[in-house]
């Protein structure tokens, strides 16, 4: 539930928490958007044995995680910093994902009030 | 001494098997490396019987934990147990437990996974009815006819799988899973984990199953057979996280968490509450399992195991010294007394709770964290963590009935630790609890979870603990004016400590429309209709017939003789002509 208290004036816009964005990733921006390049390769995470649902745009720092695991098992307190560079990067993902979900809120919103909806 | 050689031996190849299991699971976890070891028995009609097995860092660590506590109990069953007569027998019963177990636990095959639920369930009926009196026997039939439901689903699994030529359901998980067969066997598979697990509604046998002796109680019935219904849906969890009944078993064991913490608040009798508790931590590891979290669901299930184990051990002790007296309301202050069995009831007691950094708070709050990540409804939510507040009221009650207020058994009385054979196997635990919190957050999250919540979201435990903080201590001092005051709620506490009538659900209430039918039909068809046609009915025919031929034999012999010679007669008369 905690998630969703933050996402709940979206369903005014019928926006909810799993819906992708809809609209040109460009609108609004003066700079010209990059899209994000994924730094691990798949040979690696195959060969790394991660499972598809962790492959995202961290999974360079999770492998980094995986070897020290595997160098250091079982005394893995000495992997804090590896751990620590992954959830880092995880948590700005999700930043970055929030952030998204506002502004496609926000166009929504913006486009209700240039058809007279809202 | 044969007795005591039996118990330590016994204790020895669980603890030897146990560590060897141990470092198995470090190099597999490391490697991560799973062994499928497979032996043909038959083959006929493209369907192959075979005897499987299965070695992952989940069977592996599992099997540790189980023969750690298994080891545990059997060397503090020596002096519980002492005074038995069958102590041979207890033995017996408690490794043909662990075997049920170990055999469950490394089965990717439908038949041998069968060969230990049953074992399981067997095995706990005859510990159950252990202490042979007539308690113990509603028990035992209670728990054994609820776990036969599963073990009726599971059968049912077996017979649909045969379709699919192999029972080596490990198989099928990944690329049958759209098949809308699949979907069947999974919700006999959810039914049958609800009935080990003792969800809504089969909560009622575990409470009942307290009629056990305690050493049995800590093994059992609240760290290793309850949570073989989680583990089953752990190895089947990629099967099922599409399915719309995995929903309602969201539901269900959220209800089951929730009812069995206030539940306990309302009893009194020690191991119940114990019982109740184990039962609401077991919705627990239910509920975050149907959410598609497994890993975190057998996180939360060894750390328990661990605390629930002790928190059992410690209760038998303090039974023992409380002359079998299990009544929460006899004792107090017992801090004072035996100081080293309180240390180990707070420790466990405060695990439980999720007191940092105990073993049960590692778990605990990463599953609270991850449902407040989630997107979920604010019901499930209010369940949730309603429930930890409720783990935390009862338990501050029972430290304090236990430890804070007054003992109130006898006027002269001198209590002591009495066995260090006890308390050294509690020991044992006792460091587990410690440890194995951190120890299995470092070890068993290969891909650690990010946690990114408010301040308020991030307290909401602390709040709901420290409330349940506070109503504990508040209830524990409850004096005779409020527990008159009670009387006014009479009705909704009976339904409250009652479990929600559910043992009447499973009981009475359900016997009486069978034993009602019975009765009809034995009527109507043993004594009617059947009757008519074949006993009495036939009985009658055949009387008539012999009475008419018993009055033609009897009354009209003369007849006989008369025809006799009559036709004699004639017959001689034929000759001369």
């Amino acid at each position: 539930m905690g998630q969703i208290m933050g996402s709940y004036n979206a369903r005014n816009v019928d926006l909810y928490m799993d819906d992708k964005p809809t609209f040109n990733p460009q609108d609004g921006f003066s700079f010209e958007r990059k899209q994000r390049e994924m730094i691990a390769r798949d040979e690696d995470l195959i060969s790394a044995r991660i499972p598809p649902s962790k492959r995202d745009y961290c999974a360079h720092h999770l492998l980094e995680y995986q070897v020290c695991r595997y160098k250091n098992m079982p005394m893995l307190y000495r992997c804090a910093h590896e751990k620590h560079n992954y959830l880092n990067c995880e948590h700005q993902d999700y930043v970055l994902r929030m952030k998204e979900f506002e502004r496609e809120r926000r166009l929504r919103l913006r486009e209700n009030r240039l058809v007279g909806v809202a | 001494m044969k007795k005591i050689s039996n118990f330590f031996f016994s204790f020895f190849f669980c603890f030897i098997f146990s560590m060897i299991n141990f470092f198995f699971f470090v190099y597999f976890i490391m490697e991560n490396m799973t062994f499928f070891l497979e032996w043909e028995i038959i083959s006929f009609n493209s369907m192959s019987i075979v005897m499987s097995i299965l070695l992952d860092w989940m069977s592996l660590l599992f099997m540790m934990f189980v023969l750690m506590i298994s080891s545990s109990v059997i060397y503090y069953s020596k002096s519980y147990m002492s005074s038995e007569l069958n102590l041979n027998r207890f033995i017996i019963l408690v490794l043909l437990f662990v075997f049920s177990m170990i055999l469950l636990i490394i089965s990717p095959n439908m038949i041998s996974i069968f060969l230990g639920w049953d074992g399981l369930g067997l095995v706990s009926y005859c510990l159950v009815i252990y202490y042979q009196n007539i308690k113990s026997y509603n028990a035992g039939m209670l728990t054994a006819l609820s776990n036969r439901i599963g073990d009726v689903m599971i059968l049912m699994v077996i017979s649909w799988m045969m379709n699919y030529g192999s029972w080596n359901y490990i198989f099928f998980l990944n690329f049958m899973n759209n098949d809308y067969m699949m979907k069947i066997i999974g919700f006999l598979l959810i039914v049958a984990a609800m009935t080990k697990s003792a969800q809504i509604p089969f909560s009622s046998w575990l409470p009942a199953a307290m009629a056990a002796p305690t050493p049995v109680s800590s093994l059992v019935h609240s760290s290793t057979l309850v949570t073989a219904g989680v583990y089953l849906l752990i190895r089947f969890n990629l099967m099922l996280v599409d399915m719309f009944f995995l929903k309602i078993l969201l539901l269900l064991s959220g209800l089951t968490m929730f009812m069995a913490g206030i539940s306990a608040n309302y009893e009194f009798d020690l191991k119940k509450i114990i019982a109740l508790s184990t039962l609401s931590q077991l919705g627990l590891m239910m509920s975050i399992l149907s959410m598609g979290m497994p890993d975190l669901a057998f996180y939360h299930l060894l750390t328990h195991a661990m605390f629930k184990a002790l928190l059992f051990m410690c209760a038998g002790v303090i039974i023992h010294m409380m002359n079998d007296i299990q009544d929460i309301r006899y004792m107090g202050g017992i801090s004072m007394y035996i100081p080293l069995t309180s240390l180990c009831m707070n420790i466990s007691n405060l695990a439980l709770c999720g007191i940092p950094f105990l073993a049960g708070f590692y778990s605990k709050d990463l599953i609270l964290e991850m449902v407040s990540m989630s997107n979920l409804n604010l019901m499930i939510f209010f369940l949730y963590y309603f429930s930890t507040g409720l783990t935390m009221y009862y338990t501050i009650r029972l430290l304090f009935y236990l430890m804070v207020n007054d003992y109130n058994l006898m006027v002269l009385y001198n209590l002591y630790d009495e066995d260090y054979t006890m308390l050294k196997s509690m020991f044992m635990l006792l460091f587990m609890s410690l440890v194995v919190g951190s120890f299995l957050s470092w070890m068993i999250f290969n891909y650690p979870y990010m946690i990114y919540l408010s301040i308020n979201m991030k307290m909401m435990v602390i709040y709901v603990m420290l409330i349940g903080l506070l109503m504990g201590y508040l209830v524990s001092n409850m004096k005779i004016y409020s527990m008159n005051k009670f009387l006014m709620t009479y009705s909704l506490s009976n339904f409250l400590s009652l479990m929600w009538f559910m043992p009447s659900l499973s009981t009475y209430s359900l016997n009486i429309y069978f034993l009602k039918m019975g009765h009809k039909l034995s009527k109507n068809v043993d004594m009617g209709w059947s009757e008519l046609y074949s006993g009495q009915g036939m009985y009658n025919i055949i009387k008539n017939y012999s009475v008419f031929y018993n009055f033609y034999q009897m009354n009209n012999f003369k007849i006989y003789l008369f025809s006799f010679f009559f036709w004699m007669l004639i017959f001689y008369l034929m000759l001369l002509l």
